[in-house]
C-alpha cells in the first residue's frame, strides 16, 4: 500500500513537473508529423505510412531523449535529487518509476503516431492488419531501444552529450569506412533502418537480436551506474562543472570528429564496381560484378524472373547487379555509374547458395512493387493494399508453386514461397493488369463482401470502392485469373511543355487505335479527377495536345489501347508532370 | 539488536572517501537517545558527509553504523522512515505549493501527520498556498524543519539548520528543536560551526576535526576537561598556544590541584580546530 502511494506520488510529481515541456515536445512532434503527411500527400512521392514511420525514425528519438532529460537528468542537474534521496525511497522505485514512466510515454508516442497515420492511410492505402501489427512491433522495439539507450546516457552527467556525440558520430564514422551502413547492421536502429517497402516484404527479423542486445545492454549499464553505491557516479558527474571539465568534454568531441578520417584511412579497400556482360535471359537482366563467381546464381535468378514474369505478366524487371560481399545477401545502396542497373544486391559467393536465386528474385519483386508509384500513381495507392484485397487464385498458386520446388507437382497447394513472395507477386500482378486492376479488385471486393460481416466491414473501410466503380464503370467483373493478360509493348510516353504547348513524346511509333488519355490529378492525393481522351493517328512519334487543363495542377498522360478480348484498356504507363 | 540500546546513533570506524581523498577517517560517534547532540566542526571537517551517510544518501566505504540499536552497513528506506532530515541547502521543487509539497513528502511516510504539519506551518508562519520558489531562504529552512518533523521521527538529523537565517528565525528553529526533544522521544543531531548554539540548546557535543571525533560527551563534561593553564601538567594535552597561555585538555582529575581558569567552548573549539593550522 505504501509502495503504491509512493509510486502514485512520484508519477504525479513527474507529470506535473514536466507536463509543460512534454506537451510542447508533443505538439512540436505532431506539427512535424502533420507536415510530413502533408508533404507526402501534396508531392505524392511516398506513402503516408512511410511519412509516419519516418517521423518516428528521425524525430521520435529526439522526443525520447527529451523525456529522459526531464525524468532522469532534471532532478540531478537541479539538485532536487538530494531531496528525493533523503526520502524513504527504495532504489528500485527511485530508478524504476522514471524508467517506466519514460517507457510509457515513449510507447504512447509510438502508438499515437502509428494509429493516426494508419487511420489516415487506411482509406488511401488499405493497410492489411497483419502488416500493421508487424509495423507496431518493429517501431515499438525501435523506440524501446532508443528509450533504453537514452535512459542509460542520461545518468552520465556532463559526459552525456559527449557520449551521444561519440555514439552517433562514431557510428557514422564506422559506417563511412568499414560497413556500408552501421545504423542498419551495428546500431539499435537496425530494426527500422531498412526502407519500409523492403521490411514489408521481408520483416527484419535478423536485426532483432542487434536491437535487443543494445536495449538490454543499455538498461544494465544505466541501472548499474544509477544504483552503484547509492548513485555515487551521477552524484559526482552532475556536480557543477568547472572550466577544465568543460574543456575535457569539448576535447572529447573534437577527438570523435577526428575518428572518421582515421577509420577511412585504415579501412580495407573495396574492389571497384565493374559491370560484366549480363547473363543470358529472355527478359530479366542480371549483371555481375567482381568476376564470374556469381554467374550460376545470377543465371538461375534471371531464369526464375523470366518464368515469374510470364506467370504474372511482367515483361521488364528492374535490372539487377550482384555484387560479391562477405556480408551475405543484402541490399546495397550504391549503384554503378552509368545507370546499368536499377537494383544492387550484395551476395556472398562463398555462402550457401540454396534458395539464393529465389531470394534474389524476391528482392527484384520488391523493387518492382516499390517502383509502382513511379510508373502508375493510381496503382500506387492500390498496391499498398493489394495483398489485403487480392488473394492469388489457386490456379495462379499452382503455377507459382515451382518457386519453392520446380520439380514437384503441387495441385491445389497454397503458395508456399512465403507471404513476402505472395505479396510481391500480388503487387506485380496488379501492375500487369493495368487498367483492369480496379475491375479485378472490385470483383475481389464483392467476393469478400459475400464472405461475412467482419470481412465486409473491413473491406468497405479499406477499399476506395467509389473510385473503383468510377474506373470500371459497369464493366464485367473479372476474377483474378481472368484478368491476367500479357502486357503489350506500347511505347513509353514523356511529356514536356515547349513554348506553352504541351507535347507528348513516344519512345517508338504508336499502334493503330491508341488513345492518349490526359488526366487532371487531385492536388493532394494525386487521384484522377478529370479524364479526357485524345485519339491519335497511327504511327505517331509525338503529339501536340490542347491546353484544356491548367498547367499549374498535376497532370498525367497515358497511352492506352483498348483490348477487345478483355473489354479493358491496356496502358503503356503514365507520365506525370 | 545492538547492546547499546540506549544509544540512538553509533558509528564505529566509519570511513568515506571522495576519489583519493579520505574525508571521514574512522569516525566513532555515540549519540544517546533523547538528547540534542551538537555536531561541531569547521567547514570541510566532514559534518555534512557524516550526516549524509547516516541518512543514507552516501554509502560509507568502511566501518559500521547502528541506528536505534540496529547495526547496519547502510541506511535503508525502512530506517529512513524513522529519520527526519534537513539538508544544508533546500532544493525543493519551486513550482510546488507548500501544501502540495507536504502532501508529496507525506506519501513516503506511514506516520505522516497532516494536522501536525499544518500546525507546524502555522507556528512557523508559513503560508500553505505559497509557492516554494517564492519563499525566502529562512522560510525554506523553516519549511524543511516542518517537513522533517511532521512524521514524528525518533531521530532528527539537521545539517546546519540555522546557517544563513536571521536571528528571529534562528531562535524559532532552536526553540522548536528544544520543545520537540522535551515533549517526545526524539533525538536531534544537528551540525553547526556556531558554538553558542551548542551551548544554548545542546545536551551533548561532538567535535569533529579532520574526519575524526576529537571529543564527545555532555557540554558540562567538556567544560570540566578543558582549562587554560600556565604550565601543562603531566597527562594533559596542549591544544594551542597563544598570547593568553596554553589551553590544556585532559582528565578533570588533572586540574583538581591546579589553579586553572575555565575556557569557553568556543575558545576550546578554536584551539582544537587550529591543531593542524
Amino acid at each position: 500500500m505504501t509502495a503504491l502511494r509512493v509510486v502514485a506520488a512520484l508519477v504525479l510529481k513527474n507529470l506535473v513537473h514536466h507536463l509543460g515541456m512534454l506537451v510542447w515536445a508533443g505538439l512540436l512532434f505532431a506539427a512535424l508529423l502533420v507536415t510530413a503527411w502533408s508533404s507526402v500527400l501534396i508531392r505524392s512521392e511516398n506513402s503516408v505510412i512511410d511519412a509516419g514511420v519516418g517521423a518516428l525514425y528521425y524525430l521520435g528519438p529526439l522526443v525520447v531523449i527529451l523525456i529522459n532529460e526531464r525524468l532522469v537528468a532534471r532532478d540531478l542537474a537541479d539538485g532536487t535529487s538530494e531531496f528525493l534521496a533523503a526520502l524513504p525511497l527504495s532504489t528500485p522505485l527511485r530508478l524504476g518509476v522514471p524508467y517506466l514512466m519514460g517507457l510509457g510515454l515513449t510507447l504512447l508516442l509510438t502508438e499515437l503516431t502509428l494509429m493516426t497515420t494508419a487511420l489516415l492511410a487506411l482509406r488511401m492505402q488499405g493497410l492489411p492488419g497483419w502488416w500493421l501489427l508487424q509495423l507496431h512491433w518493429q517501431c515499438g522495439l525501435y523506440m524501446v531501444a532508443w528509450h533504453a539507450v537514452s535512459f542509460a546516457v542520461a545518468w552520465f552527467g556532463r559526459w552525456r552529450w559527449l557520449l551521444w556525440w561519440a555514439l552517433l558520430a562514431g557510428a557514422s564514422s564506422i559506417g563511412a569506412g568499414w560497413v556500408s551502413n552501421a545504423f542498419s547492421s551495428l546500431m539499435w536502429h537496425a530494426v527500422l533502418a531498412e526502407p519500409l517497402d523492403h521490411g514489408r516484404s521481408l520483416p527484419p527479423y535478423g536485426a532483432v537480436p542487434i536491437t535487443l542486445a543494445w536495449t538490454v545492454g543499455a538498461l544494465v549499464l544505466g541501472f548499474s551506474i544509477a544504483a552503484f553505491k547509492g548513485g555515487m557516479f551521477p552524484d559526482r558527474w552532475y556536480g557543477v562543472s568547472n572550466a577544465r571539465q568543460r574543456a575535457t568534454v569539448m576535447l572529447g568531441m573534437i577527438l570523435v570528429l577526428t575518428l572518421e578520417p582515421i577509420l577511412l584511412a585504415i579501412a580495407p579497400s573495396r574492389p571497384p564496381l565493374q559491370l560484366t556482360q549480363p547473363v543470358p535471359a529472355t527478359h530479366a537482366v542480371v549483371h555481375l560484378s567482381g568476376g564470374g563467381q556469381l554467374r550460376e546464381v545470377g543465371q538461375e535468378a534471371a531464369s526464375i524472373l523470366d518464368d515469374l514474369g510470364e506467370v504474372v505478366g511482367v515483361e521488364a524487371w528492374p535490372s539487377v547487379l550482384l555484387y560479391p560481399s562477405p556480408r551475405g545477401l543484402d541490399r546495397h545502396i550504391r549503384l554503378p555509374p552509368g545507370g546499368g542497373a536499377e537494383l544492387a544486391l550484395l551476395v556472398d559467393p562463398d555462402g550457401p547458395t540454396q534458395s539464393l536465386a529465389r531470394e534474389i528474385a524476391t528482392y527484384v519483386l520488391q523493387e518492382q512493387a516499390g517502383s509502382l508509384g513511379l510508373i502508375h500513381p493510381d496503382l500506387d495507392a492500390l498496391a499498398h493494399g493489394a495483398p489485403g484485397w487480392v488473394r492469388p487464385s489457386s490456379a495462379l498458386e499452382r503455377r507459382l508453386a515451382w518457386v519453392e520446388d520446380p520439380t514437384a507437382d503441387h495441385p491445389g497447394q497454397r503458395l508456399s514461397a512465403g507471404r513476402d513472395v505472395a505479396e510481391a507477386v500480388a503487387v506485380a500482378r496488379l501492375q500487369s493488369l493495368g487498367d483492369s486492376a480496379p475491375c479485378v479488385l472490385r470483383h475481389a471486393f464483392s467476393t469478400r463482401r459475400a464472405s461475412g460481416l467482419l470481412a465486409s466491414l473491413w473491406a468497405s473501410w479499406t477499399l476506395p470502392e467509389g473510385w473503383m466503380r468510377a474506373r470500371c464503370g459497369a464493366g464485367p467483373s473479372q476474377s483474378w485469373a481472368e484478368g491476367r493478360a500479357p502486357r503489350r509493348a506500347l511505347p513509353k510516353v514523356e511529356i514536356e511543355i515547349d513554348q506553352g504547348v504541351l507535347v507528348a513524346l513516344f519512345s517508338h511509333e504508336t499502334p493503330p487505335g491508341a488513345v492518349l488519355r490526359r488526366q487532371a490529378l487531385d492536388d493532394l492525393e494525386r487521384r484522377p479527377r478529370d479524364t479526357r481522351p485524345w485519339r491519335l493517328h497511327a504511327t505517331e512519334h509525338d503529339a501536340d495536345l490542347p491546353l484544356d487543363f491548367s498547367l499549374s495542377q498535376p497532370l498525367a498522360v497515358e497511352l492506352v489501347l483498348f483490348d477487345p478480348s478483355l473489354e479493358g484498356w491496356h496502358s503503356s504507363g503514365v507520365a506525370v508532370r | 539488536m545492538d547492546r547499546d540500546t540506549e544509544l540512538a546513533v553509533t558509528t564505529e570506524g566509519l570511513i568515506r572517501r571522495f576519489g583519493s581523498r579520505q574525508v571521514i577517517k574512522g569516525l566513532d560517534l555515540r549519540v544517546p537517545r533523547g538528547v540534542i547532540y551538537g555536531f561541531l566542526g569547521r567547514n570541510g571537517a566532514g559534518k555534512t558527509t557524516t550526516l549524509r551517510m547516516l541518512v543514507g544518501i552516501l554509502s560509507p566505504h568502511g566501518g559500521t553504523m547502528a541506528l536505534d540499536g540496529h547495526r547496519i552497513r547502510r541506511t535503508r528506506p525502512r530506517q529512513r522512515r524513522r529519520i527526519g532530515y534537513v539538508s544544508q541547502q533546500q532544493h525543493f521543487y519551486p513550482w510546488m505549493k507548500v501544501r502540495t509539497l507536504g502532501r508529496f513528502v507525506g506519501a513516503f511516510y506511514p506516520t505522516w501527520d497532516p494536522s501536525y504539519f499544518a500546525s507546524l506551518l502555522e507556528r512557523l508562519s508559513i503560508e500553505p498556498n505559497q509557492r516554494v520558489g517564492t519563499l525566502s531562504g529562512g522560510t525554506r529552512m523553516k519549511l524543511a524543519m516542518a517537513l522533517a518533523l511532521a512524521h514524528r521521527p525518533p531521530l532528527l538529523l539537521l545539517d546546519e539548520p540555522t546557517a544563513g537565517v536571521d536571528p528571529v528565525t534562528r531562535r524559532e528553529i532552536l526553540d522548536l528543536l528544544r520543545q520537540t526533544v522535551d515533549e517526545g522521544d526524539c533525538t536531534v543531531v544537528f551540525s553547526t560551526h556556531t558554538v553558542s548554539e551548542v551551548v544554548d540548546i545542546g545536551d551533548q557535543v561532538g567535535i569533529l576535526h579532520d574526519g575524526r571525533i576529537f571529543f564527545q560527551g555532555s557540554v558540562s563534561d567538556f567544560a570540566a576537561r578543558v582549562r587554560r593553564v600556565g604550565q601543562l601538567p603531566e597527562g594533559a594535552l596542549a591544544l594551542h598556544e597563544d598570547d593568553r597561555g596554553v589551553i590544556g585538555w585532559g582528565d578533570p582529575e588533572i586540574w583538581r590541584d591546579l589553579m586553572t581558569a575555565s575556557v569557553s567552548l568556543e575558545e576550546a573549539f578554536v584551539a582544537i580546530a587550529r591543531q593542524d593550522a
